[in-house]
């Protein structure tokens, strides 16, 4: 049959169904009629007549049915009757519809929502050409080792690039920006080009071409108003007056996402010292016919080799590590983890929440067992029945999509406020392919396992048993079988999340806990940065600071005022390596000393962070720059270079510093430098004094608030030179919460996933118990009359349930112990696999599973059992 | 039955002239001395098949005592399918009592 003839039937069948069916109806009693005549011509009484032709055709419904299934278009027709009924069946029962549609709306859009993060951060390709051929160089960062692998590379390019904060002088407030300074043919490595202008470019980087920058396209709107003259304008950073060359486009987000410039990064090959101890990142492209495999071998080769090149002596392992990893890795390898997790529980929580609908249906199915078994007996063949059921689930999970919606761009706006400030790549909601193909698995696994179980169930409905005898006693061994496959699954799959989260939520405390070393209250900071044109040499900017300091140690609510070039927690950690008096020459042996963090500090620096002093002395104003020369440094310094003797007296030298030894005059306690999870550091002080300060903190303890505290330090610096930016204002207290931003993140995003997950486990495990009573109610009742206790009774009720769910928190326990090794790095002083952990989430999940359980147990238990029986 | 077997004898049933589903069934009967007897529940489904392929048409009309009864007629693509499924018929059966001989 032509196609167009099809189309044509199938269309007038939908279009005029009803009419179609009258006539169906008329022609088919018309058969019956003359079948009759024919009978009663042949001498039959009239009524039996009729009878019999009534059963000789087989019954009108099934014939009409019949030739409806062979009708073109008979499958729309079918789905259109199957979507309305399924609508109408959905509408009959709103409470139960609520609850499902609301369940896997939640469950959607709140997986939705952390995928599209985990897809923008993790998965989407970086936004480079041929970005499969990118690298970052690991364990290599010292700008010499930059210069000799772009000098030496047979298979690779590389480029390299530091983030640092740039200050914008000139019209209005000094303004701090991030800003990363890239060697020039950064961008031309990426592959990327400028939406206005150029790029940087070589050449970008020798001062007679004129000094330059490329801006963000973020900083183009939001300080030049998107001004397309903006090309050729002059920006004062950092003193140097640069000239806007390009502005690169919205999603250029290398090396973060909150870079707003990029200036060429000047290397001078002819100072060694700051060749050799000046780092940046490092990273590069394969050439063309280069595999991994071979770059990563030729950095190996060249690494060693260049322990001889350092102005000083470098360990005999330097160059061992060196090693090449795909720049995408290297970019998100610390939120992998986190993102990772998220997905997982979110995951979980929309596979219990599936569970849960289907198990649902599942009842509903069961109790729907007489309305289905007449469908049957009326001529629905057994696939049309799976086929409604199914229908059912798809309707179900399509409601839940639609509502999903909505709260996906909810998740998503909350999500992006409430991310941690570091996520290494911007988060954006792209409906890319990846996203739907996503959602597209997400709600076929979602409509599957909604429909099947039921649909299963739906397939084994006896026919006549049904309708015969009305309601049977108790359940069938099978579909009890099914629906405590599910409550187990369910519970297994909450009691992953409820461990995740409780290692999570202890995590967090843990990270409370610990002792920073240093006074957190009423402690505030902000940096000054004296730019170089205004302030030249250090003892201009020793003045300045001195002055800063007096000026707030007058202020009435200051209780003490210092300055630092390392805040502890404030990331700015730099070491240095020196050299023991008396102690063989590490020049020569190539064995340093090293202090992990090396600090310039005002005296009553110690005082004002409270950090105690454990022998000797602190800094005072008598440690001038003429005197003699002196630093304190950290216990963990101490009993690392100087154990079971004391270091006070001892001296020892910087490199690079002449001759000038440095008398150790004290010992301070230790405090957490990068993060509270560290482990602790090496720390060395110098006094402000006998030392070159850049750019310094203030930190100062007051009683007056933060903010005030901030406002106070920033009138006195401008009421000293008004080109001085006084940025980075914290609170330490905010330090300290900031370093558990992460954490706290993840902790209380899976905690509330493991809550969601429990309450949709309590109310599977409500509406099985609830089941099984009403199916049992007769036998209940039977029970009582022959004289069962009520104990005895809900004992029945509720123990079947809760072996089945005992079975899936073990299953649970065993899957929980193999995923929480996965986010072990996550993890802060507790064990993955915590036994106290593991206890207390079987604690909660089983009070949550009697509570369930409990209400229809009881309501079991007092079954009237005269009621109960007279029903059936 | 055959598959197609009884689309073939609706419709050469219908080449005498139109008639009603009890007739055609009737019919059947008769030119097959009753080895086939056609009911409702597969009739029915047949004739709206074959109408919805264009090869039959249909149209309301009075019985012989005078009932209103839906009748059945052959079209021209209809007459053309007989044809072809006759030929067709014709070769299936002789293949199928040649190789049954054979054996």
């Amino acid at each position: 049959m032509g196609i167009l003839r099809r189309l044509v039937c199938t269309t007038r069948n939908l279009v005029r169904g009803t009419r179609i069916d009258r006539d169906l109806d008329h022609e088919l009693r018309a058969y019956v009629d003359l079948l009759a005549d024919e009978k009663i011509a042949s001498g039959m009484p009239p009524p039996q007549a009729r009878r019999e032709a009534r059963v000789e055709s087989g019954g009108l419904e099934q014939v009409k049915e019949q030739v409806r299934v062979v009708r073109s278009g008979a499958l729309v027709e079918q789905f259109v009757q199957d979507l309305t009924y399924g609508l109408r069946v959905l509408r009959r029962n709103p409470s139960f519809t609520l609850v499902a549609v609301c369940t896997l709306a939640i469950g959607l859009g709140a997986t939705a929502a952390i995928f599209s993060v985990v897809n923008s951060v993790l998965l989407r390709p970086l936004p480079y050409a041929a970005p499969d051929s990118l690298f970052r160089v690991e364990n290599m960062h010292y700008t010499g080792e930059f210069v000799e692998l772009q000098r030496r590379g047979q298979s690779f390019d590389v480029a390299a690039y530091l983030t640092r904060e740039a200050t914008i002088t000139g019209d209005g407030e000094p303004q701090r920006v991030a800003a990363a300074s890239v060697s020039p043919n950064l961008m031309p490595l990426l592959g990327v080009t400028a939406v206005r202008g150029r790029a940087l470019e070589d050449g970008d980087e020798r001062a007679s071409n004129g000094a330059v920058v490329v801006i963000s396209h973020e900083f183009w709107r939001s300080r030049f108003g998107g001004d397309p003259g903006v090309l050729g304008r002059l920006v004062t950073l950092d003193g140097t007056s640069r000239t806007i060359v390009g502005v690169m486009p919205r999603d250029f987000d290398f090396p973060t996402p909150a870079t707003q410039l990029w200036t060429p990064a000047v290397v001078d090959l002819n100072n060694r010292i700051a060749l050799w101890s000046s780092s940046r990142h490092i990273i590069g492209r394969l050439r063309p016919g280069a595999t991994f495999p071979l770059a990563d071998a030729e950095v190996r080769t060249i690494a060693p080799l260049m322990r001889a090149l350092f102005p000083w002596g470098m360990p005999a392992d330097y160059g061992q590590n060196a090693s090449l990893i795909p720049l995408k890795h290297a970019l998100v390898a610390d939120v992998r983890p986190l993102l990772t997790l998220l997905l997982a529980a979110v995951a979980t929580v929309l596979l219990i929440a599936c569970v849960n609908v289907s198990n649902l249906l599942v009842a509903r199915t069961l109790a729907r067992q007489r309305e289905l078994a007449i469908r049957a007996s009326l001529g629905a063949a057994r696939g049309r029945i799976l086929r409604q059921v199914l229908t059912e689930g798809a309707l179900l999970v399509l409601c839940g999509l639609v509502l999903g919606v909505p709260v996906a761009y909810g998740g998503m706006d909350l999500l992006a406020t409430s991310l941690p400030a570091d996520m290494p790549r911007s988060v954006t909601l792209a409906l890319d392919g990846r996203l739907l193909a996503f959602a597209a698995a997400a709600l076929a696994t979602c409509a599957l396992i909604v429909g099947v179980f039921p649909a299963l169930r739906a397939a084994q409905v006896d026919l006549v048993p049904r309708m015969a005898e009305g309601e049977r006693m108790g359940q069938s061994r099978r579909t009890r079988w099914t629906s405590n496959l599910l409550v187990g699954t369910q519970m297994a799959l909450a009691v992953m999340l409820v461990v995740s989260a409780v290692l999570l939520a202890r995590t967090l405390a843990n990270l409370h806990a610990v002792s920073t070393g240093f006074a957190v209250e009423q402690v505030v900071s902000a940096r000054i940065s004296p730019p170089q044109f205004r302030f030249p040499n250090a003892a201009a900017r020793r003045d300045l600071y001195s002055q800063v300091l007096e000026r707030a140690a007058s202020a009435p609510n200051v209780v003490s005022a210092a300055v630092t070039d390392r805040l502890p927690l404030g990331g700015e950690t730099y070491g240095s390596v020196f050299s023991i008096e008396g102690r063989p020459d590490p020049a020569r042996t190539g064995e340093w000393p090293i202090a992990d963090v090396s600090a310039i500090v005002s005296p009553a620096f110690f005082s004002t962070l409270g950090m105690p002093v454990q022998t000797g002395r602190t800094f005072t104003a008598d440690d001038a720059e003429t005197s003699q020369r002196v630093a304190v440094i950290s216990e963990s310094l101490a009993n690392k270079y100087w154990p079971g003797e004391s270091p006070i007296g001892r001296r020892f030298g910087f490199p690079g510093d002449g001759n000038r030894l440095r008398t150790i005059v004290g010992v301070v306690a230790d405090v957490k430098w990068e993060r509270v999870t560290d482990k602790l550091r090496t720390a060395l002080y110098v006094p402000i004094a006998q030392a070159e300060p850049a750019a310094m903190r203030v930190v100062i303890r007051t009683t007056a608030g933060p903010s005030a505290a901030q406002e106070h330090i920033r009138s006195i610096v401008r009421g000293i030179d008004r080109d001085t930016p006084v940025d980075r204002p914290r609170a330490m207290a905010d330090l300290v919460a900031t370093a558990v931003e992460g954490p706290r993140f993840a902790a209380l995003l899976v905690a509330a996933f493991a809550v969601a997950g429990l309450l949709l486990g309590a109310i599977g495990i409500y509406g099985t118990v609830s089941d099984h009573v009403a199916q049992r109610r007769r036998e209940i009742g039977v029970r009582i009359a022959l004289g069962a206790q009520k104990a005895d009774v809900f004992r029945a009720m509720l123990g079947g349930t809760m072996t089945v769910v005992a079975a899936g928190t073990v299953a649970g326990l065993a899957g929980a112990a193999v995923i929480t090794r996965l986010f072990a790095s996550m993890l802060f002083e507790i064990a993955p696999t915590d036994p106290v952990t593991f206890a207390l989430a079987v604690g909660i999940l089983a009070a949550t599973a009697v509570l369930a359980g409990y209400l229809p147990a009881r309501r079991a238990s007092r079954v009237d059992p005269l009621s109960a029986l007279r029903v059936g | 039955m055959l598959r197609g077997t009884l689309d073939l004898l609706i419709l050469q049933t219908l080449t005498l002239g139109p008639n009603h589903g009890l007739g055609i069934s009737r019919r059947i009967g008769q030119i097959t001395q009753g080895a086939f007897d056609v009911r409702a529940g597969s009739l029915f489904p047949a004739l709206h098949r074959l109408e919805e392929r264009g090869w039959l048409s249909s149209y309301w009309g009075d019985s012989e005592n005078n009932r209103k009864a839906r009748y059945y007629e052959m079209t021209a693509a209809g007459r053309k399918q007989l044809r072809a499924e006759t030929d067709n018929w014709d070769r299936v059966a002789l293949a199928i009592t040649r190789a049954l001989k054979a054996t």
